[in-house]
């Protein structure tokens, strides 16, 4: 073994372009997701003199707003985390399991809120529910309903964060074998008994990690509790309000350390989770096509909820465009132009819109490749700190967004370098958040490619970077494209990192959403959602275009070679 | 043990044709009766619809026609639950989060069992099965061969009107397959249970039951003892799917009760065996299987040795006569004339040993 490691080592420093590729990686990913996490630590355990100090810890866990908070964030977190899943088991049982007509709409009701910026359900929220809310003020003529709050806080997290819970329930659902459910069947089983006693039993450790993945994105959630929390304060918005708000550096700093803690515990435990052999893929795939329930109590049931909670999104989203027209939000609903001509004059938002979509543009090609390299090299290469390449660039997973953002601030405001202010700093903190997905996807690309493939390359003499370039990457070539349109989507939508980082000469759209809301503005944040997700949609239709046309021949060369 | 009959009558599987075009028949009209107790194997290659055949007894596919009888009673319209039949499936679908003890129980408190007769019950199939001492592992913790046991023990616990097999062996690998059939037989006469049993695989066919029947595209090609579809298959295709066979064609020149006067490759062979009437200058196939011909240095038919290769038990031959290509098992061949490729001989055979579709 230890001869092996030996010429695995000698055979890096016959390969330069190798080493210096991997020290470059390892010294990206020590900059800029661990250096701003270790300065949110040093700036929570120092005092204002730059002494060591539990000064901050003190003084927050002497105040009782923080422990409100923090109780406010993790129940907030347990509710959201078992809603989401239930909510989103309901969604991929119906699409998995039960006849209906109506999956495609399900399909797209789950990719809304993917593709949407995080705040768009709770500003709508507030249109339709708030003090002058089309339903509860000009409909029902309720006066000062009190919208903001724990309740429509768990309904709005809820509809934003079920989608990804049906999304990874969908797959467990798919790849369950149907032979399982036809044996309880046949030793006599009803099917309420078999749902019971096989399906919920084998999907417990896939539903314990889909609450707890919703959990996270619960408490991690930044913009919801700023737009709809009222008093109901959580952690995540407390970071940066103490930070930026009050300027208090060190209670920002504490906040953000015990966040930190809370998810990376979470995320541990969920690894745990995901590490144990799941029962799901135990047979490794289903056996045989799945036969839709078509019993009719539970097709109406669970359609009837389905489209329940499809309708409220809907209805969301719809109001959310219609109001960028309406002449006067809870007065005059006559459709005017008046809020687009507004709200685009302002040339600040025009300027973000072109930031925005610049940004954008370059996070998604080089989060794109650096997720790929980081994922070839932790899956296929053997080197000192591979490990700490994987769980680094893994890390960005459990760090919540504003703990991101005011790490930046930190590390990077003064000497010896300093990014503030300038367009990098929003690059470098989207492309870091958003490479653990890219990665993970990309380890599960690779690792389905037959290794002897590559072998087979190097075996007629390509040197590393060769077979990476002219066999893996093709060969990994879906993984990438979707890779290239998600990051391309999150950083245009992506909010809670970068709030802390837009300056006065890069400023993004969601922020300015932001602004508008906060300052009563919701014709103007309306038109700029609507905007944004009108960019995110024609980016996108455009990039599956071109990558359809690019990625066929070779997408179905991975089909074929899986099998 | 209460063993059933099993009749299936004009059984039809009718799928539509997604992309349009005419509906797929699956299963095309196919009717047979079970004997209670009998071993029937439904043997073909993929797409036959043999499969289907089998889910449609357990209920798993809902026949498009035609009718299913267990015992006395119809259970087309029965969903598989209320259904007495009890499935070993390829997959064995073990449920993993259960040990092997509630695994097989697992039918059982569905009936209601006391969980002392429970107790017993799974007890005494573990001792039939050779599992007992396994009853607390989990089934990731036990063998491929020792899961197909729990499956079956599963399904055999049941006390099924008919046991259901679906391909159960085609996990394992191939001396444990060898020993699963034997068992499975074993234990399906001590209990005496009916069983249908479904493969692609003719050596367990032939091993395992009373009656094979061979599907060709949703529709019976034959039906009988391994015996009878061996020894005397009725199509190219039977003969083909089970064993080896040799064919060569003729023109039948006279009949005389369930003999034929056939001409062939020049010459006139009598008294073929044949089981149907024949008109006289008919075309026919006269089937022979490679193990009742030889090679020697006279014979029947002059040929000429295009492969000979040692296998052990015997030596394979293949021929070429006029044309025609022959495969001969030549049988313990240690003290035999051996030829080599290009060499010129005679093909032997019986004319009893051979006959005519």
């Amino acid at each position: 073994m230890q001869k092996a490691e030996k010429t695995e080592g000698r055979r890096f420093f016959q390969d330069p372009i190798l080493l210096l590729i991997i020290i470059a990686v390892i010294a990206v990913l020590l900059m800029f997701i661990a250096y701003p996490l270790f300065c949110i630590l040093k700036g929570s355990f120092t005092d204002s003199a730059g002494k060591l100090s539990f000064s901050s810890y003190t003084a927050i866990f002497k105040d009782s707003g923080f422990k409100t908070a923090f109780w406010n964030t993790i129940r907030l977190g347990t509710v959201v985390g078992f809603t989401s899943t239930v909510v989103g088991f309901l969604f991929a049982y119906t699409k998995q399991c039960v006849k209906s007509p109506f999956k495609k709409l399900y399909g797209v009701i789950e990719i809304l809120p993917i593709i949407s910026p995080p705040f768009v359900l709770a500003f709508a929220a507030i249109t339709l529910l708030g003090r002058r809310g089309l339903i509860t003020y000009s409909l029902l003529g309720i006066k000062n309903f009190n919208i903001y709050g724990y309740t429509v806080l768990v309904i709005v997290q809820t509809l934003v964060f079920f989608p990804i819970a049906a999304m990874t329930l969908d797959g467990l659902l798919e790849n369950f074998d149907v032979s399982m459910e036809e044996a309880a069947r046949n030793l006599g089983a009803s099917r309420l008994r078999v749902f019971f006693t096989v399906q919920i039993p084998m999907l417990a450790s896939g539903l314990a990690n889909v609450f707890l993945l919703s959990f996270i994105e619960s408490v991690t959630d930044f913009s919801n509790p700023m737009i709809l929390g009222g008093g109901y304060k959580t952690l995540a918005s407390q970071i940066y309000i103490q930070a930026i708000g009050n300027y208090n550096q060190s209670a920002g700093t504490a906040i953000a350390t015990i966040l930190l803690l809370v998810t990376v515990a979470v995320f541990v435990v969920q690894k745990a989770i995901l590490d144990k052999r799941s029962y799901v893929t135990l047979t490794g795939k289903a056996s045989r096509v799945r036969e839709m329930i078509d019993d009719k109590g539970i097709m109406i049931t669970t359609n009837a909820l389905c489209l329940l909670i499809s309708a409220i999104v809907l209805l969301f989203y719809v109001f959310v465009i219609l109001s960028s027209f309406f002449k006067t939000w809870g007065a005059n609903y006559t459709l005017v132009l008046d809020n687009w001509k507004f709200a685009l004059g302002l040339s600040k938002n025009v300027k973000s819109i072109f930031d925005t979509l610049g940004i954008s543009l370059l996070v998604a090609p080089i989060g794109g490749v650096l997720a790929m390299v980081v994922a070839f090299l932790v899956v296929r290469k053997r080197f000192v700190g591979r490990r700490l390449v994987e769980y680094v660039s893994m890390l960005g997973m459990a760090v919540p967004g504003t703990v991101f953002g005011l790490g930046y601030i930190l590390a990077y405001n003064t000497p010896p370098i300093v990014l503030t202010n300038t367009m990098w700093i929003l690059v470098i903190v989207l492309v870091m958040t958003r490479l653990p997905v890219g990665v993970r996807s990309g380890m599960s690309a690779l690792r389905q490619i037959d290794p002897s493939i590559e072998e087979a390359a190097a075996d007629l003499g390509a040197h590393s970077t060769k077979v990476f370039g002219t066999v893996t990457l093709p060969l990994i070539r879906p993984a990438f494209y979707t890779g290239l349109v998600f990051s391309f989507i999150k950083s245009m939508t992506a909010i809670s990192a970068v709030i802390f980082l837009v300056s006065a000469n890069y400023n993004l759209l969601t922020v300015r959403v932001m602004q508008h809301v906060d300052k009563g503005q919701f014709g103007y944040a309306s038109v700029l959602s609507t905007l944004l997700m009108i960019v995110v949609f024609i980016i996108v239709g455009i990039m599956n275009l071109i990558l359809n046309h690019l990625g066929r021949s070779s997408g179905e060369k991975v089909d074929r070679f899986k099998q | 043990m209460s063993a059933k009959g099993l009749s299936i009558i004009e059984l039809e599987k009718v799928y539509p044709n997604k992309h349009g075009g005419k509906p797929v028949h699956a299963v095309d009209h196919i009717s047979m009766d079970i004997a209670p107790g009998e071993f029937v194997t439904l043997l073909g290659p993929s797409g036959c619809g043999k499969t289907t055949t089998l889910r449609m007894i357990a209920g798993f596919e809902k026949p498009t026609g035609g009718d299913i009888r267990l015992g006395d009673q119809s259970i087309r319209y029965l969903s598989p639950d209320k259904r007495d039949t009890a499935m070993v499936f390829q997959t064995y679908a073990l449920f993993p989060n259960m040990n092997i003890y509630d695994n097989i129980a697992y039918g059982l408190k569905i009936k209601k069992l006391s969980s002392a007769e429970i107790k017993t019950k799974v007890m005494g199939i573990l001792e039939l099965t050779g599992l007992t001492g396994l009853e607390w592992r989990h089934t990731n913790e036990i063998s491929g061969g020792q899961q197909q046991r729990v499956a079956l023990a599963r399904a055999l616990v049941m006390e099924p009107g008919v046991l259901l097999f679906d391909e159960p062996l085609s996990n394992l690998d191939a001396k444990l397959r060898i020993q699963m059939r034997t068992e499975i037989r074993k234990i399906q006469r001590e209990v005496g249970i009916t069983a249908v049993y479904v493969t692609h695989d003719q050596a367990e066919a032939m091993s395992m039951s009373d009656r094979i029947v061979i599907l060709k595209d949703g529709k019976i090609e034959q039906m009988g003892t391994p015996e009878e579809v061996y020894y005397s298959p009725n199509s190219e295709f039977s003969a083909n799917f089970i064993g080896t066979a040799n064919m060569f064609y003729g023109t039948v020149t006279a009949q005389q009760g369930s003999r034929l006067t056939v001409s062939a490759m020049g010459k006139e062979l009598e008294n073929v065996p044949c089981y149907r009437t024949f008109k006289t200058g008919e075309k026919c196939t006269v089937i022979v299987r490679p193990e009742a011909c030889s090679v020697k240095e006279n014979g029947l038919l002059e040929a000429k040795v295009i492969l000979s290769t040692f296998m052990g038990s015997y030596q394979l031959y293949e021929l070429d006569i006029d044309g025609n290509r022959f495969t001969v098992h030549e049988n313990n061949p240690k003290n035999k004339h051996i030829f080599k490729s290009g060499e010129k001989a005679f093909l032997d055979l019986d004319i009893a040993d051979t006959h005519a579709i």
